[in-house]
């Protein structure tokens, strides 16, 4: 078997997550991929939770249509989480003698287990059957038993030693009753020699490292679920490297903390997800307008208005790529998977500084708060440029500047003269001759103030011109496969087009999967030649109404077009759905004809 | 340099008689005192009238948006320790919009000055009330009544939500506020200093001040003595108020570990 689903659930505060997080780090211990999802209501603690991991040989990158193992501590509240596990009758069930009554519309399981977990940890003075439970299901991933010792010390490192030793012992004990009661099913096999090699992270925790290993070295936080853990991981390493980190007082502060910042030269960004963007984006066009670099993270979750804080949807492309006011031009990145995160913020800050503008980084819930188990990551190699540069010398043609007789300033530096490439010399405060205000008031080459339409024109086209040549970027996408069909996806979607893909192939479909990374401005030449070789094409999004696809629909395709299939979070999209997708695209061609 | 120098050149867009010249004098007073190094001062502003000031002086400056000058002062600030900010506004644009801004940053105590041109109008916008506008002031059509709201008290507010200077100054007495410049840019921590500076246009009643406005010899570092005074006080108390040093954000820690980013990942 290539890869392998477990499920658990329970009430909050059972230890579900916990349990998903040893079983996960035990698996990365004995060299196996895997990915784990959290899935949490809106209560932290007294709701229900349900934890998702996705065991594989190869790596994972992201959920299974099916699951084969269904772990329950508790059967309360299970129902909010139907949707997220699809429990079928060839599931295995494995539930606490004390899990309660099973829902009764649920299909009747061919095989189920119904073991003690909870009295067993009772009778050695532990509350704990998630860890009977975790040493149970170790056990018969034949894991040997130092994965799990080293899974609950990592996991309880902050606690005192006999509370860990209980814990062995009590995982110890579920291990036992693997003898009298096998699980009927084919274990992923792990390999040992990719050990040393092996990383477990989020995509918040790696957007954070994109960010530090390119420099950002501001970052003002505001907490928003579930964008948070961006910005914790972040607090725990960037004085290391010399930055800071400053806790706002909302997001509008956050965001023109980091442009205060920025305008001093140090790369800095924010992280945050719909509800703040929306506030943010006044300011966010303050850094297009006075050219500060700024690089935006948004974790989107279901929207509008608070929406569904704990779940993942990919409904903030309008907002990211049409919610400044005025003419703002600006940068819009995707990342494409969990690791991705990590290279996608890392040329955003590259971006950000060298064009000395806005990049909006959108990731999702999905990405966000998956941890993955994933090959170690090399560095990007991008970095912040925002070094000081020589400032200009000349004056410039044509400009409305007036130069006060006693004054020299205006003469000497213009921050927005109108290069070829539309960026400008940079000053930054500290150096002479610099000397400059910025702003978001519309203003000349000189950065005086001026409402005159030749200033605005000029600025206006400058601004819009330094992007110009991102498109132009080897990183606009990822290609995958050689095929008739061609299928658009962008951000968490893209690894789920993947395995669409694996799955299509077994049917004898070849398609070609695309994944944007760069959604604004938008590589439209790389897409219509890649839907030129295609017969049809399909853009799939997890909204209701098709944002991507409508600003698609904006450019001139001339003759090409494409079908959309758009449908709403916070389920996840699936392999299987995808795969049904494309098939159903294919025979209405066939029958069109 | 001299104080003229601090000047870019750059022709202000105020009406005559407007209390924000004498400000603006102030301060390139205050820098040639204080041997500025124009290159290293930075001025941030939000948007109002008074916020257009930070281009009128050759320094560097960031004028950005409504009410959110103490945010971008702050990270500046915290960015780049060397350097000598100072964050201004109006009333409106400080008291208002920003107001939640003014409470935090007067808490979070980073080293920058806060110059308040208070003429209690919004006067870019032609003439509506403000936070500080007297209760029953009529003379706006967007309130024909009055704003029949309590006035906000600027220092009082300040001295409770933490800040460690609190002075006010009085654009009749530039030298005054150069002297109080002078004195807010060298204490360490968040300086607060709100201005009487009269608009000629929509408030000519200000021109009083001239008589009303009258010094007072209160500064004192007891909280609670302050905090009576400016309880007890009519607005118009020019002076400093309250100085009080205390530890300022970023505080420096002693122990960071070492950097290892990637070092949490490895399993």
């Amino acid at each position: 078997m290539t890869s392998l689903t477990i499920a658990m659930v329970g009430s909050g505060g059972t230890g579900v997550v916990a349990l998903g997080e040893m079983l996960l780090r035990a698996a990365a211990k004995q060299g196996l991929y895997g990915m784990l999802r959290k899935t949490f209501g809106p209560q932290i603690r007294g709701g229900e939770s349900a934890a998702i991991v996705r065991l594989g040989s190869e790596v994972v990158a992201n959920l299974s249509s099916d699951i084969e193992l269904l772990l329950v501590l508790d059967w309360k509240n299970f129902q909010r989480f139907a949707d997220e596990i699809p429990f079928t009758e060839s599931t295995i069930l494995v539930q606490d003698l004390q899990a309660g009554e099973r829902p009764p519309n649920l299909p009747e399981p061919n095989t189920c287990l119904t073991l003690d977990f909870l009295g067993l940890a009772k009778a050695m003075g532990s509350s704990h059957s998630n860890l009977t439970m975790l040493g149970y299901v170790v056990n018969w991933l034949g894991f040997p038993q130092n994965a799990v010792v080293s899974a609950i010390r990592h996991r309880l490192q902050k606690h005192p030693q006999n509370t860990i030793e209980l814990a062995i012992a009590v995982a110890q004990q579920g291990a036992e009753l693997l003898r009298d009661n096998p699980i009927p099913l084919e274990a992923p096999l792990a390999s040992s020699d990719r050990l040393e090699n092996l990383w477990l992270a989020s995509g918040n925790q790696l957007i954070g490292l994109g960010a530090l290993e390119a420099g950002v070295r501001f970052v003002a936080a505001y907490p928003i679920t579930p964008a948070s853990d961006v910005l914790e991981w972040i607090a725990g390493e960037i004085e290391s490297v010399g930055g800071h980190l400053l806790q706002a007082e909302d997001e509008l502060a956050a965001v023109n903390m980091a442009i205060g910042a920025s305008f001093g030269g140090v790369p800095a960004m924010t992280a945050t997800s719909g509800p703040g963007m929306a506030l943010m984006s006044e300011a966010m066009g303050l850094a297009v307008a006075s050219e500060t670099p700024l690089v935006v993270v948004d974790v989107m979750r279901g929207g509008p208005s608070t929406g569904i804080p704990t779940k993942s949807e990919q409904v903030d492309f309008n907002l990211a790529v049409y919610g400044l006011h005025g003419d703002a031009p600006h940068v819009v990145l995707g990342a494409l998977s969990v690791a991705d995160c990590h290279f996608t913020a890392g040329w955003a800050t590259e971006i950000a500084s060298e064009r000395q503008t806005l990049v909006v980084v959108l990731s999702d819930q999905f990405l966000g708060q998956s941890s993955q188990i994933m090959p170690a990551l090399e560095t990007t190699g991008f970095g912040a440029r925002l070094d000081q540069t020589e400032v200009s010398q000349t004056s410039q043609e044509g400009s409305s500047v007036e130069t006060p007789p006693d004054q020299q300033r205006q003469q000497r530096y213009f921050r927005y003269l109108d290069t070829d490439s539309g960026i400008s010399p940079l000053a930054l405060p500290g150096q002479p001759g610099g000397m400059f205000t910025a702003d978001g008031l519309e203003h000349n080459a000189a950065a005086v103030p001026s409402p005159k339409a030749a200033d605005h024109e000029q600025q206006l086209a400058k601004r819009l011109r330094k992007l110009d040549s991102l498109v132009d970027s080897d990183h606009w996408a990822e290609l995958h496969g050689q095929g008739s069909v061609l299928l658009i996806c962008w951000g968490s979607l893209y690894q789920v087009s993947l395995e669409a893909q694996t799955l299509l192939r077994g049917k004898g479909i070849e398609i070609v999967v695309m994944g944007l990374r760069l959604l604004s401005p938008l590589p439209i030449q790389n897409i219509q030649q890649a839907m030129q070789h295609a017969t049809q094409t399909l853009v799939i999004e997890q909204n209701q109404q098709g944002q991507f696809a409508h600003y698609l629909r904006s450019f001139d395709l001339g003759n090409l077009n494409f079908k959309q299939y758009c449908r709403p979070g916070p389920t996840l999209f699936t392999p299987r759905e995808i795969v049904g997708q494309v098939e159903t695209l294919i025979s209405s061609a066939g029958a069109n004809k | 340099m001299i104080a003229k120098e601090y000047k870019s050149g750059v022709k202000p867009i105020w009406c005559p008689g407007c209390g924000h010249f004498a400000v603006l004098n102030a301060i390139t007073k205050a820098f040639a005192a204080l041997e500025q190094a124009p290159e290293n001062a930075v001025l941030v502003s939000g948007i109002g009238c008074s916020s257009r000031l930070p281009a009128y002086i050759n320094s560097y400056g960031f004028h950005g948006v409504h009410g959110r000058a103490l945010p971008v002062a702050a990270g500046l600030k915290v960015a780049r320790p060397d350097l000598n900010v100072i964050a201004m506004g109006g009333d409106g644009d400080g008291f208002s919009i920003g107001g939640n801004h003014f409470l935090h940053a007067c808490r979070r105590n980073v080293d920058i000055v806060y110059v308040v041109m208070d003429n209690e109008v919004y006067g870019m916008t032609k003439g509506q009330a403000s936070p500080t506008t007297p209760e029953h002031w009529e003379h706006s059509k967007l309130t024909p009544h009055g704003p029949e709201v309590r006035r906000f008290q600027p220092c009082a507010i300040a001295l409770a939500a933490g800040a460690s200077f609190i002075a006010r100054g009085y654009s009749g007495d530039p030298n005054g506020l150069a002297h109080m410049l002078y004195e807010a840019v060298q204490h360490p921590g968040f300086a607060f200093i709100q201005v009487l500076s009269q608009c000629p246009t929509f408030c000519p009643e200000q021109v009083q001040w001239k008589k009303t406005v009258h010094p007072e010899d209160a500064c004192t570092p007891d909280p609670v003595q302050a905090a009576a005074f400016l309880h007890a006080d009519d607005g118009l108390a020019k002076g400093i108020f309250y100085r009080n040093p205390r530890p300022i954000w970023p505080v420096k820690h002693q122990a960071i570990k070492p950097a290892n980013l990637r070092q949490g990942f490895e399993i």
